[in-house]
This record gives C-alpha cells, structure tokens and sequence, in this order.
C-alpha cells in the first residue's frame, strides 16, 4: 500500500492556475466520490485552499492512481488543468506524509506559520468523510498530521508575532493596554485599510469600536459591517478624550491631530496610557506627540520593522518546527512499517512451523522416547537461525518506498503465504 | 533535626538557582518544556522551603522571625509564594525568572549568614513584636515584588517608546499589567509597613527608650513617606505611572539600604536582647 500526493501550491502555481484548479466543498466531494471508483484508489483526501490543491490517495499502484486523479480532474474541470505545463508536484511514502505535516503547520503557507491551514486540512478531513473516501491510513496521517502541527505551534514560536500591519497594531495596543475588552478603540478613516484595521480589531471585542471618515456615509457603511459606532471626522476631537487606541489611516494632506492637541487630551483623561497608531502616508498625527508621557505614538515605518522582526523570529524556528515534524513523520513511518511487515513475519513464521511440526511428527516414532525431546528443541532452535536474518531484513522494510513493498511481495510469493494462508483456511472450514 | 536543617539550608539557595535557571531558558527560548520544569520545581522549593521553616519553628522554639537572616528567608519564602500564586491566577509565566531571582537572592543571603542557634531574648516574647517581624517581612515582600513589576515596566516602557521590538517587548505581559501588579503590591507594602511601624514603635516605647534614635526605625519611616507620596501621586493627582514607579524604586533603594546601613554602620542599633 503506498501514499501517493499530487497538487499545486503558491510556490508552483500563480493565481490564475490555481483558480482553474480550486474545488468548491460540493465539487470536492464529487471529485472524491469519483476518485474512490477509480481502479487502484483505496482512500482519497482533497485539500483545496486558495493556495493550494493537493489529492492525497492510499493505492496499491501510484501510477495508476495518478491517471485516476488526472482521469477525475479532467471530468471535474474539462480538461487536464493539473498538467506538466502547471507547476505541480508528485511526492510519494515518507516525502507525502512529511508535506502534509508541513502543510498543517503552517511552514509550506505564503504566512510562515499561520494557523488557519490547520482548520482547512480538518475541514477537508471531515469533507473526506462525508463523502466516504477517508479510511483508516489517511484518518492515520492525517491525525499525524494534525498532532506534527499542534506541537509545531506549541513549542516553537513559528505562529508567534504579528505579520501584517493591521495585526502589528493590535499587538501594539495590546502590549500597552493589556485586554481590549474593557478598552475603547477609534479608528480614523473607513478606507481599505481603516477597515482592515477595524476587523482586526474587532476580533479581540473592544469595549467599543467608533469609525471616524470625512464622509459619515463612508463611515456608516464600515460601522456597519463591524456593527459599531460611526462619527464624521468633525467629531473625533470629541471622541478622542474617550478612547484607549487611536488608528489613523486618512488620505489627509496635513496632521489630523496635533502634540499641543494631545497634551491638552492627555490632562483631560488623567494621563491614562494612549496608543495612537499612525498608518497613513503622509502622517496624520504630529511626531511630537510621541514625546509626550503615556502617549505611544507608532508610525508605518515602526509597525513595518515590528512586522518584519516577527518574520524573522518565525523563520529562526523554522528549524525546530522541522525537527518536530521529523518525529512526528518518523513515528508515522514505524507504524505503516511494522502494519505491513508485521503480518508478513507472522505468516512467515507461522508456515515454517508448520513445516517443522509435519515433519517431526512423521519421523519422530523412530527416536527413542528419550531422544524425542532433543528433536523437538533441535528442529526448533534450526527454524529460528534460519528466519533469524529474514525477519530482521523485513522489520527495517519501509512501508513506503514501491521497492519495499515490492521486497514484502516477493517474499509472499517465494515462500506462497497467500496460498498457504488461503490452504489453512480451507482446511479449517473443511474440519 | 539541626543536620537536617543545615543541609536544608544550603540546598535552598541551589534550588532557587536551578528554578531560575529553567525560568531563565524559558523567557529567553519560550520553551514550554523548560516552563514545565521550572514549575515542578518551583513546587518542589516552595515544599522544601516551608518544612525548612517549620523545622526551625520546631528546633529553636520560635517562629523564624527574631533576627534578620530569620526574617531574610522569611521574606524570600513569601516572594516565592506570591508569584507563585500570581502564575496561578494570570497564567503568566514570563516574570518568574525576576521574582525568583529575589528569593534566590535573599534566601542565599540568609543561608550563608543565618546561625543555627536556639536563643531567644525573653524580651521579644510579646505580641506585638511578632506582630511587627511578621508585617515586615509581608512589608518587604511586597515591597521586592512591586521592585520587581516596577524595573519590569520601566524596561517595557523604554522599549515601546523607542520603538524596540526585542525580547522584552516579546515576553514580557502587557504594560498595563506591569503597572497594576507594582501599585498594588505598594498598597500591600504600605499596609504592612504602617503595622511593623506602629507595632514595634509601642513595643519598645517603654522597654527601650531611645529607640526614636535608631537609624533603621527613621529610614523606615522615611521608607513608607516616599511609598505614600508614591501612591498619593497615583491616585489623587493622577500622576504617569513612569514617575510614580520610578519615585517606588526610589523607596524599594532606601529600604535595601537602611537594611544594609543599620547592619553595617550601626551594629548595634535595632538589636534587642
């Protein structure tokens, strides 16, 4: 049985040809249920994410579970998209599992390290089962998979840090403040990024949430969206003595808000710490606010060294997620080992026993009574030398190579295990 | 009981150590596996330390108040306990390699100086004595930590201002919690110090006289003026909380050095036997 991987990512594709590849969760779990009739197809996984796709199948022959999953795309999609033409790429045994823990934990992600590809793989595991395609190799893997990410994130620092600028200036606010949850937060100007800012936001449940624009419809519309407060840019001066966190993020020609405004501000609110974060360019609020006490004044240029010093202590734990992933793969690999060789030894085992018992049994009324026990041990002892090498040959087999399974067949068909298993139990339904 | 103690009393500076240690691989590698440690460890101190001092309760017949190494590991024993339940409650962890290096420190102070011996001057057999030694060494405690909570946010503070993502902005927990836990702390320090100050001013208004005179008492006094104009500053006059912390440190600096003076240049000041 071997794990053959197909797909195309973000590293082998550009966005176009991913858009030609990518499945809905109902053409997902068509395409499964297709995949599952296909000759050689024993289990099937389908990752679609908006970057990636990646057809994870348990089959006895790769090659031809290859053309089923080109067979199945091509009448999902209308032709062959996933062609040589297209970046993709073919991994097999060991190399497959080990890209799907990387996957899981976030270290093959165009985010080093974020979290949200963990979701997606359960949600294409749980798809998976629905349409009846996962089975016990693939739940196997895939909660390797899922245990590799798990670690991943809990003893390294790969998902640690704010790597976007909207996250940067939450992680500045909160590193001041403390939880939002009691805390006000205003954001000036409802444009992209205003609105980016205010979902992030949004998501740690500020005490209260106000959208300051010139345009007060402009500033309705985000409000609603994050079912908030919208104020006219008129009225910010007002609001500002309320707030905890100030994001500025107008298209404003001259400073929104002025030192000698936040020194009059910082005496009303009795000198309670203030974050004021100013993502425009050009700047909104005056540098000189910043050297006022209590006052944190961040800027773009800030937030982007900030963001990018969170990238660089991601990729300083690129190692250590790998070593993880290396244990978590490796224990994966021992059991599909010893799940196939296991069998194999046994019945090897079992069959020269047989052997031995047969022909003791008929020559062992010619010893004395004395000497029969002798035999026993003798016969026994020789079995054991004999299958001494094989067995340690075939306990090192990696269950995911073609050759060793090749290796696993050859030594079925050598010695007839199958016909000798299948002898046995015919003998046994006779009796 | 007494070699039990000795030994006792040597392994419990080297246990903090070791504790620091693992709290120290974790701020600086965020390493659960080394948090995992140095919290084993840390209750593996915390038992050790309490049976050093019922031990010594039990072998010298008083509680480990009298003399000042007594109170010193006394007062590394509260800190311990202290952050131990602040762990507890927030669930952070990233200070503990500060507020255990106090007791690391103190309690190693105490175990090379501390003496093994059963004496107790019959004069501090009162009440109210053991109601000063006792509020002093939660005075002190308290004290240490707000110190500790008090660098802690001055450090962040610096860091945020100019704009310095390193490893202090990384670890440590939010300025606000900074600022809460050192303010707090100075309440408690305040309240208990205002006890020491009143308990031991009655107990020896009349068996020593010319205790108005010892140094010690006067810095302590001076001690808590600078915590309650602190703490004044903060919530009457809404002072920021940079100066408020930095004029904490400033009282946490004359404590350790009335501490270190009354021992040094007046040995025999606030001695009573």
């Amino acid at each position: 049985m071997q794990l053959l991987l197909l797909g195309a990512n973000h590293r082998t594709a550009d966005i176009s040809e991913r858009e030609l590849l990518s499945f809905t969760a109902e053409s997902a779990a068509t395409t499964l249920a297709n995949l599952l009739r296909e000759a050689g197809v024993i289990e099937a996984l389908l990752i679609s994410t908006c970057n990636r796709v990646e057809f994870y199948t348990v089959t006895e022959d790769t090659r031809s579970a290859e053309d089923a999953i080109r067979r199945v795309i091509r009448d999902s999609k209308g032709r062959d998209v996933l062609s040589d033409k297209l970046g993709q790429y073919r991994l097999c045994g060991r190399e497959a599992v080990r890209h799907l823990c990387r996957v899981a934990s976030g270290l093959d992600s165009m985010m080093l390290g974020e979290k949200q590809i963990l979701g997606q793989v359960k949600e294409a595991v749980s798809l998976a089962r629905h349409a009846g395609s996962i089975g016990p190799r693939l739940e196997r893997i895939t909660s390797a998979a899922a245990r590799a990410a798990k670690r991943v994130h809990e003893e390294t620092g790969i998902g640690a840090g704010a790597v976007s600028v909207a996250s940067a200036a939450v992680a500045l606010a909160v590193k001041v403040v403390g939880d939002l949850t009691d805390r006000r937060v205003l954001v000036l100007g409802a444009g992209e990024t205003g609105r980016l800012v205010a979902k992030h936001f949004t998501k740690r449940s500020p005490a209260a949430l106000v959208i300051a624009s010139r345009s007060l419809s402009r500033a309705e519309a985000a409000a609603g969206e994050f079912r908030c407060r919208a104020i006219s840019l008129t009225d910010a001066d007002r609001v500002l003595r309320e707030v905890d966190v100030v994001v500025s993020a107008t298209s404003a020609s001259e400073y929104l808000i002025s030192a000698d405004t936040v020194r009059r501000l910082m005496s009303a609110r009795e000198n309670r710490p203030l974050i004021i974060i100013d993502i425009a360019v050009p700047r909104d609020v005056d540098p000189g606010a910043g050297r006022l006490e209590n006052v944190f004044l961040h800027d773009i240029d800030a937030l982007q060294s900030f963001v990018e010093k969170s990238r660089d202590r991601r990729r300083r734990e690129i190692p250590r997620a790998e070593s993880i992933i290396d244990e978590e793969t490796d224990r994966l690999m021992t059991w599909f080992r010893e799940l196939s060789a296991v069998p194999v030894i046994r019945q090897l085992r079992e069959h020269f026993e047989r052997i031995r018992e047969h022909e003791v049994a008929k020559s062992l009324k010619h010893f004395p009574s004395g000497e029969r026990r002798q035999v026993e041990n003798l016969t026994r002892s020789l079995i054991n030398k004999l299958l001494h090498s094989p067995t340690t040959r075939l306990k090192a087999i990696e269950s995911g190579g073609e050759a060793d399974m090749q290796r696993i067949t050859a030594v079925r068909d050598l010695f007839g295990l199958d016909e000798a298993a299948c002898g046995r139990d015919g003998s046994d339904d006779e009796e | 009981m007494i070699a039990l103690l000795r030994w006792l009393n040597y392994c419990l500076p080297l246990l903090y150590a070791l504790t620091v240690a693992a709290y120290a691989v974790d701020f600086v590698r965020g390493d659960p596996r080394a948090a995992r440690i140095a919290r084993r460890l840390m209750e593996i101190v915390l038992v050790s330390h309490a049976v050093y001092l019922a031990f010594r309760t039990f072998a010298f017949g008083h509680v480990p108040l009298a003399r000042a190494m007594e109170v010193l590991t006394s007062v590394a024993f509260a800190v311990a306990v202290v952050y131990v339940i602040v762990e507890r409650r927030t669930r952070e962890r990233r200070t503990g390699v500060f507020l255990v290096s106090v007791s690391f420190l103190t309690q190693a102070v105490s175990s090379v100086f501390i003496r093994s011996s059963g004496e107790f001057p019959a004069v501090l057999n009162s009440p109210l004595f053991a109601a000063h030694t006792a509020s002093a060494v939660i005075g002190y405690a308290a004290f240490a930590v707000s110190a500790v909570y008090g660098a802690l946010f001055l450090l962040l503070y610096h860091e945020l201002k100019l704009r310095r993502f390193g490893l202090f902005f990384d670890r440590l927990p939010p300025l606000a919690t900074l600022s809460r836990m050192c303010l707090r702390a100075i309440i408690v320090g305040l309240s208990a110090l205002a006890v020491t100050i009143i308990c031991g001013s009655a107990w020896a208004w009349n068996k020593f006289p010319g205790f108005s005179h010892d140094p010690k008492f006067l810095l302590t006094v001076v001690v808590w003026i600078v915590y309650m104009i602190a703490a004044w500053l903060h919530y009457d006059r809404h002072i920021g909380d940079r100066r408020v912390i930095s004029l904490s440190l400033v009282g946490f600096f004359l404590l350790v050095f009335s501490a270190i003076l009354s021992r040094l240049a007046f040995p025999t000041f606030h001695i009573f036997t």
